[in-house]
């Protein structure tokens, strides 16, 4: 029996060993010419691995109108009309560059990282030149986030002959990218235009005017048709030319983005559900008053080196030999096999914390040092109980104690900011290992110690 | 006891002279958080942060500052400091050009831009939701747990001592103008656990040992 018991802890220890080995060090193989650790690497939040660095500049660029001989304004996309005059506008004109109008570009450019689920940036304004400078997390979505950026979100519906603007975003209630599907499984993605009260009255009026109208000759008895169109634009670019069937009185348009076809993709679908989220974002956040360019946008590295990581690991690891030098000559033989134990709780969170794609943030670090605390505290407190009665029994009263603290965890697990979610999960993680990893482990080479 | 009444005496003393020093001086803000000029010079060649920033310290003197590598192929140094004049940004291009057998010249392969500061509310701002609504939650479940107990004492002391251990912590920070650099917000995030957990834990105690003691009373 005692034999089996022997046995059962030199079996524990040595899987802990091989976890330990796993966490720690890895397995390398030989992948062509270098050696590939085959664990999976950790996700870092961009305070440990780098961000990108986007600096937006006030434009002080010009634009240059061209007008025919009638003074008519000519399209910047039309190449074929010759401009009998010009004239240089500036981006922005000087009664724009105000504090407030760069306070709200801020605001309006906080809004557009939001829409696009940006869960991490660092944002800074110069209060007298304008200059935005905005640190975000590397990832395949970046260029997509920055190229949104220098837009200046300035939507309007303009009369395509004419050039009369209809509507503008002021007209704007909201604007969401949607999908449909139709009983012949066709799905649409399209951008909802939802206008306000007096835009839902404006298009109304639009939509009655901009129709196609076919008209009999008395004489010749020919149908001719006359369309009448508007032209919707982005930043000055026509996103589409179109007319209407009929009255629209609900204050919605529908822009379609793509649609399914017998050849299309789920990439292409995927595609078109960006193109519309991404159009989405940036008209619902609103327009910025002051036009920007980015003057700079480069990755760079952080600013937690590699010194700085070595420092803090030496730090960690003389702290846990204090405290488990302290187990073992409190409590011996127990002591030793809780602090073999402790190495197996940290070398198990890291695993986890590798295989669920927790995003490590510098608070994720910080998380991982409070979970390794309450790990120590919680077999500190059934070595104690096993000392005093054949189990772990005692162990109760710290476990609820820990409730709060899994509070903590869940509810910042239910944020979307990254260093608060960081903390959250590595801490849910950390607690539910803590109680699964103890109870099965420690306490099984605890008791069998004991006896 | 009377050691107690003594430790809070100097702790609610700390908080004091943390407020007054806040109020007067504010908190000491880390060099990427005030406003400050960035260097970014284009080496060429693989580079050690650490003779960048010693070649930096010879220029402005003893004073902080962080070297980051730029891009992919890290061959670019963006050097941040509080300030630099002129005169020490031709020095600073000049000793570099030595170093690394370079011709850059200011504005040509080295360029400096003034960055502006990150308000303090942007650092915090997006914990307090949590924290609050997570304490909510804690005060309720303490509400409940230890009902038998008096709630107002048991929900004035985590709230209290809760308050109570991040003033002391700003408070040291104040004194002792230690910068408020990117390990200060997780690091009251991980007081406010540990705090939490420690008061739970100090009740399961007390609600143990009154526990034993009725039943000590009943035989």
């Amino acid at each position: 029996m005692k034999v089996n018991k022997i046995l059962k802890t030199i079996l524990i220890v040595l899987v802990i060993v091989l976890v330990s080995i796993l966490s720690f060090a890895g397995i390398y193989v030989q992948d062509k010419n270098k050696m590939e650790n085959k664990v999976k690497e950790y996700q870092l939040g961009m305070d440990l691995e780098g961000y990108r660095k986007i600096e937006l500049d006030v434009s002080t660029g010009t634009t240059t109108k061209k007008y025919d001989a009638d003074g008519k304004e000519i399209e910047s996309t039309d190449t074929t009309t010759e401009a009998a005059t010009t004239e240089e506008v500036k981006k922005n004109e000087e009664e724009v560059l105000t504090i407030d109008n760069y306070k709200s570009c801020r605001s309006i450019i906080e809004k557009r990282l939001k829409v696009m689920g940006v869960n991490d940036y660092e944002m800074r304004l110069d209060e007298t030149t304008g200059k935005i400078v905005l640190h975000i997390p590397e990832n395949d979505n970046t260029d997509t986030i920055v190229a949104q950026l220098q837009y200046q979100g300035d939507f309007e519906v303009i009369d395509a002959d004419t050039k009369e603007v209809l509507m503008t975003n002021a007209d704007l209630k909201s604007v969401k990218a949607g999908y449909g599907s139709t009983s012949s499984g066709t799905t649409s993605i399209f951008v909802n235009f939802q206008f306000n009260k007096e835009g839902t009255e404006k298009f109304k009026n639009i939509t009655n005017t901009y129709q196609s109208t076919t008209s009999t000759d008395e004489e010749t008895g020919e149908e001719t048709t006359t369309e009448k169109k508007i032209t919707i634009n982005l930043d000055g670019s026509t996103l589409i030319s179109t007319t209407f069937d009929k009255e629209v009185t609900n204050g919605l348009l529908q822009l379609s983005v793509g649609s399914s076809s017998s050849s299309t993709t789920s990439e292409d679908l995927q595609s078109y559900l960006k193109t519309a989220s991404n159009l989405s974002a940036l008209l619902d956040s609103g327009k910025m008053p002051v036009v920007y360019e980015i003057a700079q946008n480069k990755y760079v590295a952080s600013e937690v080196t590699r010194n700085n990581i070595e420092l803090f690991i030496s730090l960690c690891i003389i702290a846990a030999t204090v405290a488990m030098v302290y187990l073992i000559v409190k409590f011996k033989e127990k002591g030793i096999l809780s602090s073999i134990s402790l190495i197996g709780y940290v070398a198990s969170l890291l695993l986890v914390l590798r295989y669920t794609n927790v995003v490590i943030t510098i608070d994720g670090v910080i998380a991982i040092v409070i979970s390794t605390v309450l790990a120590y505290l919680a077999m500190y407190k059934m070595i104690e109980c096993s000392l005093k009665t054949d189990s772990v029994k005692g162990i109760t009263k710290y476990l609820l104690a820990l409730i709060p603290v899994i509070i903590i965890a869940i509810v910042f697990t239910f944020n979307s900011w990254l260093p608060v979610f960081s903390f959250g999960m590595v801490m849910f993680w950390g607690i539910i290992i803590n109680i699964v990893y103890n109870f099965i482990i420690t306490r099984t080479l605890l008791i069998d110690s004991k006896n | 006891m009377k050691n107690k009444k003594i430790i809070y005496i100097v702790l609610a003393c700390i908080i004091v002279i943390g407020a007054v020093v806040t109020g007067v001086k504010g908190l000491n803000f880390g060099l990427k958080y005030e406003p400050h000029s960035e260097i970014e010079v284009n080496i060429n060649n693989e580079f050690e942060i650490e003779d960048i920033k010693q070649i930096v310290k010879e220029v402005i003197g003893n004073k902080e500052v962080i070297v980051q590598k730029v891009e992919l192929y890290e061959k670019i140094a963006s050097i941040t400091v509080k300030e630099i004049s002129d005169e020490q940004v031709q020095e600073l291009n000049d000793k570099i050009n030595e170093k690394y057998s370079l011709e850059n010249e200011v504005d040509n392969g080295l360029s400096v831009t003034q960055v502006s500061n990150l308000r303090g509310r942007d650092l915090v701002k997006q914990f307090i939701f949590p924290i609050a609504l997570s304490l909510i939650i804690i005060l309720v479940y303490a509400a409940i747990r230890f009902r038998k107990i008096n709630i107002f004492e048991i929900l004035g002391k985590i709230f209290g001592l809760n308050i109570f251990a991040q003033l002391l912590f700003i408070s040291i920070l104040a004194i002792t103008r230690l910068p408020v650099n990117i390990l200060t917000v997780p690091t009251a995030v991980a007081i406010y656990t540990i705090v939490t957990f420690t008061i739970f834990a100090e009740f399961e105690k007390e609600e143990e040992q009154k526990e034993l003691n009725d039943k000590k009373k009943s035989k």
